[in-house]
Parts: C-alpha cells; sequence; structure tokens
C-alpha cells in the first residue's frame, strides 16, 4: 500500500492505495466521490475527466499517484456554497443533459476550456470536446449551453430557457383550463382522509389537558383501560422514541408524561383506541389526571418582562431579529417628520373546512402507512417515524385530497397519535378532529403588536423607519422564529428606506402555538406599515398613491435588509393599474373623499388603498429544493410525481400545465401524482406561496429533460438533429412523420432506456438575517383598492368593490391565480370585519365554529377586479413567482384606510370593532 | 346520544310517552338546538326522544273567526317567513322568522322551539311578546295557556314541565290600523345571534298611535318591553321630534351586559339607533320595504310528510328503512347516530361531509324528503320513511346536474370540502327560482361557507347554471 496524499476539490485527502490504481477508482471507491464515471476505460470516450491542477485528464488511466501533491477537481467541487455552476445551470436550462452519464466528463472538460479560452467560440468548444461523447446527442445544446455559461462568468447575462416554437407564447401556460380533480370534487367522488375506512378500524381519541399551565402529578389509565370496547389506552410512557416533534425545534411533546408541563389548553395527555367514538369519548372520561397549576403567561409583552411566568425552561424569548440598514439616528435626524404609532391584531384561524384526520395501519411488512392531508408529507414521515423510533422510510405518509390548509396543516396534529394506536393494537386506526377540537390544538396566526416610527422629508421621501414587533408564538415554536423572520422583514413595507432598525421578538406565552398562516407574518407587517403610510400621507398633506409612488420598491432598489433587485419588480405598475381602475369607477373624483349614498343619510362610502409585497419560497438561507420524477407510461401518458400538497390551490393543475407544455402533450395525457413518500420524491414544505415556483420548476426541468431524451431516442432512429423535432398534441414531428408519442416510448423501452426522469431542482441560494446576500430569490407584490360603505349609527361595515392588481412574474394557470386573488381577498376582509380567535387567559372562548365568524357569502364585494401584472423572474418557472399569500395581505390595512377616509376615525385593532366604531362615531357626531 | 327514538303518528301518542318518561324524555322538532344541547352535554339523563315531526297538520298556520293567528307545534321559520298570512297579518314574525339561522336550519328550526329555548337572543320571541302572543301548554292530562312573556322565567328558562310540550302558539292578527316590525342587529349577516334586536307594533287612529308594544331582545335577560316609549308614543303622531324622544326613552329598558358579542355601552345606544329606524319606518309605512318577495326556502315541500305508522327505535330493535338517492336501503345500526353519520359510515356516501357538527357551516347539506337541511342536525331515525338525496344523487343519470358542470367551469372548486353543500343548496335553488338573482343567491347560499373561493366564483357558477338550464 502507498500513501497518496492530495487535495481534491480544495480538502486535504490522504489514502492508503494499491499500487496500479488508476485516479477515478481512488476518487469513486475509496473517496465516495462517484460523479465521476467510468464508461469505456480505455481513453477514448472523455466521460471520467478530471481536472488536475487545472488541466483535463482521464482518471480511468491517470495512474492516482501522479496526482500525489497536486489539486484535484471532480464535478461534485464545481458548485460552490450550493450554488451551480454557471455551467451546470446551463446543462439544466439548455437541455444539455438527457441520460446524464457523460455530463460530469462534459462540463468538466468544458470547465477546463473556459479557464483557457474564456469567451471560446463555437469552434473552440467543437475542438475542445472532440474527445467526449455523448451517445445521447446532446451536442447543440451542449454548445449551447457553453455559450451561455460563458456569457453569464463574462457578462453575467441571465442563462434562459430555450424558446419553444409555440405560436403565440405557450401553448398550454398561461391558458385557461380544467381543474383536473373538479369533476371527483363536484360528485362526491373526491376522496379525503376521513373517507377512508377499514372493516376492523378503531377510533381513537385524546385527553387534552384542558387547563393552559400545569405539571401533570397523576395520570391513572386504569378504568379507561377496563371499559369494554377499548383496545389501547396510551401515554407518553407509551412513546418509544422522540417525544417531541416540531418543524424547527423539536419543544413540543406528543404526549405529556407525569412531571412533565402542559403549556396550552389542547396539550395530549393520553389516546384512545376503542371500537366506537362514543367508546373512546367514555374511557377518556374514565382517564385520572391531576394537575399541580401553574401561572399563565398569555400576552407576548408580558412574557418579555422579568419574573414573568417561564412557559419553557430556557425563557420565554423564542428569537429577538433584527435588522439594521444605515444609521437610524442620522435618518430621523434628517426627517422633517417623525411619526409613530402602535398597531395590534389579533389570533387568527385557518378554519379549513376539513378538519384534521389520520388514519393509520400497520402494513403485512410492518411498516406504517399513514393516510393525512398534510402540507408537508416528508416532514410527517420523519417526526412520526422519530416518534416511533422507525427509520423514515419505515412510514409510508399519503395524502389524499386535503380541505383547505393555509398553513394550519404543517405541523402535526394526530399524525404519531394515530400511527401509536395502529401499531400497539395492531389494526387501523382513525382520529379525527371534531371542529371543536380543531380549533383547540392546531397553531394559529400570530397575535402581533407592531409599533412604527416613520421619518419623512416634507416631500414625502421616507428617511428612516424603525419598527418593534412582538409575536405571540404560543406554548411551542411550530414555525414562530419564521414566521416572525418574515414579519420582520416586511415590516417596513415595499419601500426604499435608506435607514432602518427593526427589532422584532417571538415570545412565548401559554396560548395555542402560533404557526404558518396564508402571509406567514408578513400579512400582520403589512397591516402596520400601510397604516402608517396613509397616516403619514395625510400628515404631509399627499396623496396617498403618489406617496406610496415615490417611496415604492423598483428595479434596481436596494431592500431594507440590502438585497439589490435587480428584475422583476412590478410593484409601481401595480400602483399604477389600481389607481387608474379606481379612478374609472369615480369617474376620476376623488376616490378617498368620503361620499353620502343616495338616499340613505345615515351612509358614507370611500375608497382606502394599501399595498404589500411577499417573498416566494423559504428564503433567509434555509435550503430550498424540490425533487421531481416524471415518467412517460404505455399509452403515452406521462405521469408527475411529487410529494406537494394539493390544498386547493390548484397545484395539480399547474403542474399538468408544466408537463404538458414541455412534453408537448395534451393536458389529459398527463396525470400528476402528489404526496405519497413511497411514490413520489420530495417537493419539500407547501408554504411560502412556494410550490408553484419550486415543485413547478423541479416538474418542468424533469419533463423537459425527458422531453430530450425522446428526442434524442428520434434523433438516432430518424437520423435527424434532435432539435429539428417537435412535440405537438402527442405527435413527434419528425420531418414530415408523425410519430405518437406511444411508439417513441416503445422504442425507448426497446433501447433499453427507462422513460423516466427524476429532477432534483434546488431554488437560487439565499443567506439569512445578518449575513449578506439576497434573503429572497423572488418576491410577489400587490396593490389594492377597496371601497366601504360605513353605516355612521351602527358601525357597520359593508365592503362594496375592491381591486386588486399582484405582480405574480407570469400568470401559469389563470384560473388558480385569480381563485387565489379572489378567496385571499374575502379571507382579507374576513380578517378586518369579522374574524378574532379570542382567549382568554389561556382558555379558548372560539372553540366551536359558530364563534368565530368567518365571513359568508353575504361579504362577498359586488366586484373583485383582479388584474394580474406580469414582470417575469429569470429563474421562476416562465417567469412565475409566488401569489398564494399576498392576495390577502393588503385588504385589511386598505379596509382600515377607507373607513378613515369615510369618517375620519382611525382604527388601529384589528378586527374592526363595529361597536367601538360606533361609539366614536357618536362620540364624534356630539 | 339517545337510547330509544319514538316517532309517533299523532299527538296523543306523543304525549302519552312524554307522561311515561317525563325527565328521561325529550320532544324533538327540528332538533336544530336539541342535538347541539345534547351533543354537549347539556341535557343529562334525556334517553328517550320523541320526534313530532312526522304527525299530520301541526305544521298548520290558521286564522281563526276571531282573528286570531295559530301556529302549530311544527311551524318552521321558513313556513311563517314565507307564510302569506304571517307576511301581511305578523310581519314582524315573518321578518324575525327570516333573520334566523340559514336556510338548512330554518327548514328544520321551529318557532316553539324557540320559545323553549329561551335564549334572550332567539329572535322570534321578540315579535311574539310585541303581538301578545299566548302559548298552549298540552300534557296527556289536559291543557293551559299562558302568556308568553310569563311562560318564559329568565335566561334558557321556562314553565314547561316535563310531561308538556308547547302544543300551539297564537296572537292577534295585525289590522289594517296597525303597523309592526322587526330589527335586528347581528355581526355576521349570515347565521349571526343578534347582538340585540327591537320589534314594535303600533297601532294608529287617523296617524295618531293609540296603542304601541315596543319590546327588545338581548339587552336583558328575557325579552322585555319599552313600557315608558309605549306609553309616551300613545296620543301622538309619529314626527321626527316624537321619534327621537321615544327612542330615547326605549333606551331606558335595556339593561344590557358586556359580552363577546358587544358591550352593553353599545347595545344600549344601538337601541336607541334601531328604534329611530324602526319608528320611521313605521312613521313612513314602508316596514315592508326590505322583505324579498320571493324567498328561497331550499326546499320543495313546505308540509309536513306524515308517517303511516308508528315507528319506534327502541334500542337496536328496529331497522331504518328509508331511500337515499332513489334506491330503498335498509339500516340496522347506526339509528343512535345523525343522519350525516348514518350516510358516511352506514351507507358508505362520504361524499356529503362535516365541517363543523354544529350546523354552522353547510358541508353536510342533504335533501329531507325535499328540504335542504345540515345533516349533521338530524337523527338518523328521522330518515325512516323519508327520502333522502345527496351529492352522490344529484347527477341526472351521467350527466351532472348543470350546477356541477358550472362549478367546474367557473373554477368555483378549490379544495372541494364545501363544495357538495354548496351543490345541494345551489341545484336546490334552481329547483325552486330557476332565475334567482344575485340576493337570492347570497340569500340561499348564506348556511354554506367556504374557506377557498371567497364565493365570488360560486356565485356566477350558480348564475350561469341558472342560464344553463333554462336554455336546456
Amino acid at each position: 500500500m502507498t500513501k497518496l496524499t492530495f487535495i481534491v476539490n480544495g480538502e486535504h485527502k490522504q489514502v492508503e492505495i494499491e499500487p496500479g490504481e488508476m485516479l477515478a477508482e481512488v476518487l469513486r471507491k475509496r473517496l465516495g466521490l462517484t460523479g465521476t464515471k467510468i464508461s469505456c476505460d480505455e481513453l477514448e470516450c472523455g466521460v471520467c475527466t478530471v481536472l488536475v491542477d487545472d488541466l483535463p485528464v482521464l482518471s480511468c488511466n491517470y495512474p492516482a499517484i501522479k496526482a500525489n501533491g497536486k489539486h484535484v477537481t471532480t464535478i461534485e467541487g464545481l458548485a460552490s456554497d450550493g450554488n451551480l455552476h454557471p455551467l451546470q445551470e446551463a446543462f439544466v436550462k439548455k437541455g444539455a443533459t438527457q441520460c446524464g452519464f457523460c455530463t460530469p466528463g462534459q462540463i468538466m472538460t468544458a470547465a477546463a476550456l473556459l479557464k483557457e479560452h474564456p469567451d471560446p467560440t463555437i469552434d473552440d468548444i467543437e475542438y475542445a470536446l472532440n474527445d467526449t461523447l455523448c451517445r445521447c446527442g446532446a451536442y447543440p445544446a451542449i454548445v449551447d449551453a457553453i455559450r451561455a455559461a460563458s456569457d453569464k462568468i463574462n457578462h453575467g447575462t441571465p442563462i434562459e430557457y430555450p424558446q419553444y416554437e409555440f405560436e403565440g407564447g405557450h401553448k398550454v401556460i398561461g391558458q385557461v383550463v380544467k381543474r383536473p380533480e373538479a369533476v371527483d370534487k363536484v360528485t362526491g367522488a373526491a376522496i379525503y382522509t376521513d373517507d377512508i375506512s377499514f372493516p376492523d378500524m378503531l377510533i381513537g381519541a385524546t385527553l387534552r389537558a384542558g387547563i393552559p399551565h400545569g405539571r401533570v402529578t397523576r395520570l391513572d389509565t386504569t378504568a379507561a383501560e377496563k371499559l369494554p370496547g377499548v383496545h389501547a389506552v396510551l401515554t407518553a410512557a407509551d412513546i418509544p422514541g422522540r417525544v417531541n416533534h416540531g418543524l424547527v425545534i423539536q419543544d413540543w411533546p406528543a404526549l405529556v408524561g407525569v412531571g412533565e408541563k402542559v403549556r396550552y389548553v389542547g396539550d395530549a395527555i393520553a389516546i384512545v383506541a376503542a371500537d366506537t367514538e362514543d367508546i373512546a369519548r367514555q374511557a377518556l372520561d374514565l382517564i385520572e389526571v391531576e394537575f399541580e397549576q401553574l401561572p399563565v403567561v398569555t400576552d407576548p409583552v408580558e412574557a418579555k418582562l422579568d419574573g414573568a411566568p417561564l412557559v419553557h425552561q430556557e425563557g420565554n424569548l423564542l428569537k429577538h431579529i433584527k435588522v439594521d440598514k444605515g444609521d437610524i439616528a442620522a435618518g430621523f435626524e434628517q426627517a422633517d417628520v417623525i411619526m409613530e404609532d402602535i398597531y395590534t391584531m389579533p389570533t387568527y384561524e385557518h378554519a379549513f373546512m376539513e378538519p384534521e384526520c389520520s388514519v393509520a395501519r400497520v402494513t403485512e411488512d410492518g411498516r406504517i402507512e399513514l393516510w393525512v392531508g398534510s402540507q408537508i408529507p416528508y416532514a410527517d414521515r420523519e417526526q412520526v417515524a422519530a416518534a416511533l423510533d422507525l427509520q423514515p422510510q419505515e412510514v409510508r405518509v399519503r395524502s389524499p385530497l386535503t380541505g383547505g390548509g393555509f398553513g394550519g396543516k404543517e405541523d402535526i396534529a394526530g399524525q404519531i397519535h394515530a400511527a401509536m394506536l395502529a401499531r400497539s393494537t395492531g389494526r387501523p386506526v382513525k382520529i379525527l378532529y371534531s371542529r371543536h377540537e380543531s380549533l383547540l390544538v392546531h397553531p394559529k396566526r400570530h397575535a402581533t403588536r407592531i409599533k412604527v416610527t416613520l421619518g419623512l422629508k416634507k416631500d414625502g421621501r421616507l428617511t428612516a423607519a424603525q419598527t418593534e414587533l412582538f409575536g405571540d408564538t404560543g406554548a411551542y415554536a411550530s414555525l414562530g422564529t419564521k414566521v416572525m423572520g418574515r414579519a420582520t422583514t416586511h415590516s417596513t413595507g415595499p419601500y426604499i428606506v435608506p435607514n432602518v432598525k427593526i427589532d422584532c421578538y417571538a415570545m412565548y406565552t401559554n396560548n395555542p402555538p402560533a404557526g404558518a398562516f396564508r402571509g406567514f407574518g408578513a400579512l400582520q407587517a403589512c397591516h402596520a406599515i400601510e397604516c402608517m403610510m396613509d397616516q403619514a400621507a395625510e400628515r404631509l398633506g399627499l396623496d396617498p398613491v403618489e406617496f406610496r409612488r415615490m417611496n415604492a420598491l423598483r428595479e434596481n432598489s436596494i431592500t431594507n435588509t440590502g438585497q439589490h433587485l435587480t428584475e422583476s419588480v412590478g410593484l409601481l405598475e401595480c400602483i399604477d393599474r389600481v389607481e387608474a381602475e379606481m379612478l374609472q369607477s369615480t369617474n376620476g373624483a376623488a376616490p378617498f373623499a368620503a361620499r353620502e349614498v343616495k338616499g340613505q343619510p345615515n351612509k358614507r362610502r370611500a375608497w382606502g388603498f394599501a399595498v404589500a409585497f411577499k417573498n416566494t419560497g423559504l428564503g433567509e438561507g434555509a435550503p430550498d429544493k424540490a425533487t421531481a420524477e416524471v415518467e412517460l407510461l404505455d399509452g403515452g401518458i406521462a405521469e408527475a410525481r411529487i410529494s406537494s400538497a394539493e390544498i386547493g390551490q390548484g397545484l395539480v393543475t399547474v403542474l399538468q400545465m408544466i408537463t404538458s407544455q414541455e412534453l408537448g402533450l395534451p393536458l389529459d395525457q398527463v396525470r400528476v401524482l402528489l404526496s405519497d413518500t413511497d411514490l413520489t420524491p420530495d417537493g419539500g414544505p407547501t408554504t411560502g406561496s412556494r410550490q408553484t415556483y419550486i415543485s413547478g420548476n423541479a416538474v418542468r426541468h424533469a419533463a423537459n429533460s425527458l422531453r430530450e431524451q425522446m428526442a434524442a431516442t428520434l434523433a438516432e432512429k430518424f437520423d435527424v438533429p434532435p432539435d429539428e423535432i417537435k412535440f405537438i398534441e402527442g405527435l413527434a414531428q419528425v420531418r414530415e412523420e408523425m410519430v405518437p408519442v406511444t411508439d417513441v416510448v416503445a422504442l425507448m423501452k426497446q433501447e433499453g432506456k427507462e422513460p423516466k426522469v427524476v429532477y432534483e431542482y434546488w431554488a437560487p441560494k439565499t443567506f439569512p438575517l445578518g449575513e449578506e446576500g439576497d434573503k429572497h430569490f423572488a418576491y410577489s407584490f400587490a396593490a389594492q383598492a377597496t371601497e366601504i360603505e360605513l353605516d355612521l349609527d351602527t358601525g357597520e361595515v359593508a365592503v362594496i368593490r375592491t381591486i386588486g392588481a399582484t405582480d405574480v412574474g407570469k400568470v401559469i394557470n389563470p384560473l388558480g391565480f385569480q381563485g387565489q386573488v379572489e378567496g385571499g381577498t374575502i379571507m382579507g376582509i374576513g380578517h378586518a370585519l369579522t374574524e378574532e380567535f379570542i382567549i382568554e387567559d389561556g382558555i379558548i372562548f372560539t372553540d366551536y365554529l359558530a364563534r368565530y365568524r368567518m365571513p359568508s357569502i353575504h361579504h362577498t364585494p359586488r366586484e373583485i377586479k383582479v388584474i394580474a401584472v406580469e414582470h417575469p423572474t429569470s429563474e421562476g418557472p416562465y417567469g412565475g413567482k409566488g401569489v398564494g399569500e399576498i392576495s390577502t395581505m393588503p385588504v385589511p390595512p386598505s379596509i382600515v384606510n377607507a373607513i378613515y377616509n369615510a369618517c375620519g376615525i382611525r382604527i388601529k385593532t384589528l378586527p374592526i370593532d363595529q361597536d367601538w366604531l360606533a361609539l366614536e362615531l357618536r362620540k364624534k357626531a356630539k | 346520544m339517545w337510547k330509544n327514538y319514538y316517532q309517533p303518528v299523532d299527538l296523543d301518542q306523543a304525549l302519552a310517552l312524554l307522561a311515561e318518561k317525563q325527565e328521561a324524555a325529550r320532544i324533538i322538532a327540528g332538533g336544530t338546538d336539541l342535538i347541539l344541547e345534547m351533543e354537549a352535554g347539556l341535557r343529562p339523563g334525556v334517553e328517550n326522544l320523541i320526534d313530532i315531526s312526522r304527525i299530520e297538520c301541526l305544521d298548520e298556520i290558521q286564522l281563526d273567526e276571531e282573528d286570531f293567528i295559530h301556529l302549530g307545534p311544527m311551524v318552521t321559520h321558513n313556513l311563517a317567513a314565507a307564510s302569506k298570512l304571517i307576511v301581511e297579518q305578523a310581519l314582524p314574525l315573518a321578518q324575525a322568522c327570516w333573520e334566523v339561522g340559514a336556510p338548512q336550519i330554518r327548514n328544520r328550526g321551529t318557532i316553539a322551539g324557540n320559545l323553549i329555548t329561551a335564549s334572550p337572543a332567539n329572535d322570534t320571541i321578540t315579535p311574539l311578546v310585541a303581538l301578545g302572543a299566548r302559548v298552549t301548554l298540552r300534557s296527556a292530562q289536559g291543557a293551559r295557556q299562558l302568556p308568553l312573556s310569563e311562560f318564559i322565567t329568565g335566561v334558557r328558562k321556562n314553565q314547561l314541565r316535563p310531561d308538556e310540550m308547547v302544543a300551539e302558539i297564537s296572537f292577534p292578527a295585525m289590522r289594517n290600523n296597525q303597523r309592526g316590525m322587526f330589527y335586528k342587529v347581528g355581526l355576521r349577516k349570515a347565521q349571526a345571534i343578534s347582538v340585540l334586536n327591537l320589534a314594535a307594533v303600533l297601532t294608529f287612529e287617523e296617524g295618531t298611535v293609540t296603542k304601541a308594544a315596543i319590546t327588545l331582545g338581548a339587552v336583558a335577560p328575557t325579552i322585555v318591553h319599552a313600557p315608558e316609549a309605549e306609553a309616551y308614543l300613545v296620543g301622538k303622531q309619529l314626527t321626527p321630534e316624537v321619534i327621537g324622544e321615544a327612542a330615547d326613552l326605549a333606551v331606558k329598558a335595556a339593561n344590557p351586559i358586556d359580552d363577546l358579542r358587544g358591550t352593553a355601552a353599545y347595545r344600549r345606544y344601538m337601541v336607541g339607533v334601531i328604534a329611530r329606524r324602526t319608528l320611521g319606518r313605521l312613521a313612513d309605512d314602508v316596514q315592508n320595504e326590505n322583505y324579498p318577495a320571493k324567498l328561497p326556502l331550499l326546499s320543495s315541500r313546505q308540509r309536513i310528510l306524515p308517517l303511516i305508522e308508528e315507528a319506534d327505535f327502541e334500542g337496536g330493535n328496529k331497522a331504518i328503512e328509508t331511500v337515499i338517492n332513489g334506491k330503498p336501503y335498509r339500516f340496522t345500526t347506526g339509528f343512535e347516530k345523525t343522519l350525516l353519520d348514518l350516510l358516511r359510515e352506514e351507507a358508505q356516501l362520504t361524499g356529503t361531509k362535516e365541517g363543523c357538527a354544529e350546523g354552522e357551516c353547510g358541508a353536510c347539506t342533504v335533501y329531507l324528503d325535499g328540504a335542504a337541511v345540515m345533516s349533521c342536525l338530524v337523527p338518523a331515525p328521522r330518515a325512516h320513511g323519508a327520502e333522502i338525496v345527496t351529492i352522490e344523487g344529484l347527477k341526472q343519470g351521467d350527466q351532472l346536474h348543470p350546477v356541477q358542470q358550472t362549478f367546474i367551469e367557473d373554477a368555483a372548486v378549490q379544495c372541494g370540502y364545501c363544495t357538495p353543500g354548496f351543490l345541494m343548496s345551489a341545484a336546490k335553488l334552481l329547483e325552486e327560482i330557476p332565475a334567482p338573482n344575485r340576493e337570492q343567491i347570497q340569500q340561499a347560499l348564506t348556511g354554506n361557507l367556504c374557506r377557498c373561493t371567497g364565493y365570488y366564483k360560486i356565485i356566477k357558477a350558480v348564475e350561469d347554471a341558472a342560464k344553463r338550464r333554462q336554455m336546456g
């Protein structure tokens, strides 16, 4: 054995090697760097190319010992900090990789070329790649890719996808299409979790703490166990693995055991499986539990005070989040006017129509199979496995249709409990939450208090913005750190502000946990800043629209986190389009003046205005990726597979459209299979308006690559260049001949090629707060005008008309887009006017749906005008970015601003209190 | 929830059962309050339900020779709201019935049930007190009659004895020289419980008030009169000044509390506001102007479909025989469940969804004998001898119902969980009103909640379905 010491991809390596070992073998077998492939092993194909001291060598026949003391670079070392090398990116985008086996060699050879010739001609490229073979025949795309990479390296030119030949833009994308699962949904054939049953299935039920804070001192389940029909009664002592779950911080016990603390009324103490729900409920009543009650803290500001009762041993502060930009003191000094106010928003409830349900069973091979309408199937799998002390792959999570989520189905609900009971009893177990239990248990929207201080020049320019936020994250972290992070960065609005200081405190309390909810903290932030902007405009005597336009983020602006916005900033267009529409409705009359209503002397009408921005994707340094699989099946059907949630937003439609677009297949020849961890790769969480962008891109790349493979197969058979082959309506056009895709699939199989591509898509890298670099890879923008009618006597407010413009980059699924905006608008109206989840001293008042006043059809405005603004992103699918959350955000502040315009009363607490408003109006009238 | 469920075919059978079981029994009519109370554990010891909803003629609304209106115990809110007699001669009651709950609730809930629940926020009590209503209580022993104001003794308290039932409600029909109106303030238009409400019935002689009844709901433990305002109005003409003064006097009768629906101060202030508005409308004789000419009831059967022979479910001794979507079913288990659970668990018809199990969201809407109802509030045995239609039965052969078609085409479906309930309500509406206006669509769908779509596309889908149906 000989000692080999060398530097591989920047790391010192020392390995013992046999005499005569070749570099490729050492890399693959001894160092596990299997990216380098061996194809011919005879210096013929170039597939094994790596760089030794920056020169390309064929590693299959390069004696390893020759690399002693040298720098070796392999395909694994090309990407840096999680960012693809421009060559890698270009190979992906230009479809230069098909089967992928030669790709590392092609890319390494090209890398060597670019070091020597940074700006190679096509001749240079062809010369350099002369001995690097590709059997799929992707050469034109490879040349294209290398040119594009060179342009990006030398000139910063973004790498574009190839343009398709469809006339009038995309054939499928942007067209109005039918939602594929709609027929099932309107015929009652659609299956949700509670629609799944097994003949010998047991019903599970959960004993809840019922007190907001205390220590379990005694727990006796004997009587419950003896009740006929009861098959299992389990407590914390029965959890074989990790007791705590949590998406970011594992601080939430699946069951609270004796000696442990309950931290909110919904904490689970024991679970029961019984023949019927009635028996299960009776069994719960027979469980004896005693608590030592502890003092309760329910206000986030109080939770931060010294001496406040501790929710968790480590203290009540979950996270202090900070942003500093410029010099805040100097910014206020430069200001002619300084304004400050505090806005508070209550806890809000998702109120998805389908309450949580989990069905679990043990399969014949001893695994756990779990059905649950989940927003994050893979996180469920990990958390259930950890609790049961299993490997993740011993759990199969399957999502049937999900009856709404809005962020409320990201955390664990009954998943772990159902799995525990199924394992304990050996029978399938269903846990369906009643609405009452659903309201008690799942995480809510953070109640938030935001203090905003603005420094302004007389002409309206912002010189400084300081905000302080307190977010009530409740008993457990859930996504609290992330939600309040987004609240932080969005709290100075989509404006150019040179000097910014933000302090945000995410506080634990004994309220129900708060987590993800449409808008994800940015909704609360938007409300505060947008109310303040109207107050500032009035103080300065400026038109609120013009004032916002003056300060609005635009291309090349720098955000409050120092991010340079290089593209896709459509805010100004949103503002312009909404203003124009609003002025049209008033025939040019001042929209923000109070108007009388004919025949109703006690009514006033006025418009209100607000804008919003919202990041797409996880951002702030969280690795954001999705893996998709696209396969062509016999019969010419394509199936796209990914674990991402269809929660009503239309993801199935979007992925079907993308697959159809890329493969040139009719929509009805594309199937989408979502959320089965055995069959579909991980698409990541359905959160942060990210699915169209991230999972959409994963499916797009996979489908695109599959198309290239089909083209390559045909190219070889018909001896035509692959780029001359077109795919139209399920047929491949090869010269004058039309080949059905079914034949192409058969041909590929004949040749031993599997007509399937798995693609792992990584979104552009982002960086956490406090570090240099972009916090998010894309933002959506919106402007909103809302006309309200106020009853001066009763304080009743009705929304008459709304106009919303949203910059989503590119509308992929117009009906889905419209649905998201309309639905989001109504939710915004609810947040402003009716909704409030009421908790008193940790005890939930809103424990029935009747007590949560969500908007009904009567709240639908006469008109919801939806305007699409398309400022494409270079990386998003066809230029697209997110829409799911932003549609709700500007609605509440636009209503509050409209009320002020109608009557001169400024509301600083949501929801708008009809009672308070009526009494204020009365005072004013006197 | 119940051990025995009885469906008698005449009143004597019902009263005999009540006499036998006493506190262990409860009369059930619509069950919209009782089922919730039982689920919440508020009716301990009640093991027997006596369903009077299949007894012929208990839903009659009659005018006698002395101009008294008589309501049977099975008069539902929808029946009263749609009754020409009630609208013309007891308008405040019609208005109050129309404000109750959602169509699916109004199809089941009864006025008599409202009186028995006796919540100060129950809408129908306020106008009945203003109209001077009396209730007739019957037991196997006999009958007695009480003024309604005496029948109700406190918050959710009344004089009903265990062996008695409310057999009739009667009050003098309003005459030509009388005007009356009901006014309600709630916090959400649909399904809202009153923050407060007011009813006024005034008698005029040549423009001068000769008699006044003004009653207030949700501002005291029971419905109260506003005696000072009533006395003040007598002998006056309804000038703006008089109205203002009377409204101020009405405030004095209010003794409200702070609760989560409203503060005492707001309620007190609002008594003045709505008294002014109500008296103003009465002065102008426009009390009827907002009452819809054609009410979407979501029911194609206005009267009881009586049972031919009684059906007593004592324990699980009897099978529920019913027809669902045109097919006969026989259930030997599940009689203790709600209709929703019977459909989902016993019939395996999972298209009907449970969203709240409290009659609030409408996801479980099905047709029971032609009327849209919340199946989560219907006891399963009620299906015996009845006809049920669920979402699975909406298709006409292989053809989707027009509302199913347009819900798809107009993208009125998102997560889909509320969709079956909306479709059932919408299809029934179109059966009743083939070309509904937007107001009627909103009225009809007011009991169905959707958290995804924002309703806008749903309304459009119903409009489009109406057009499609009319074009054939």
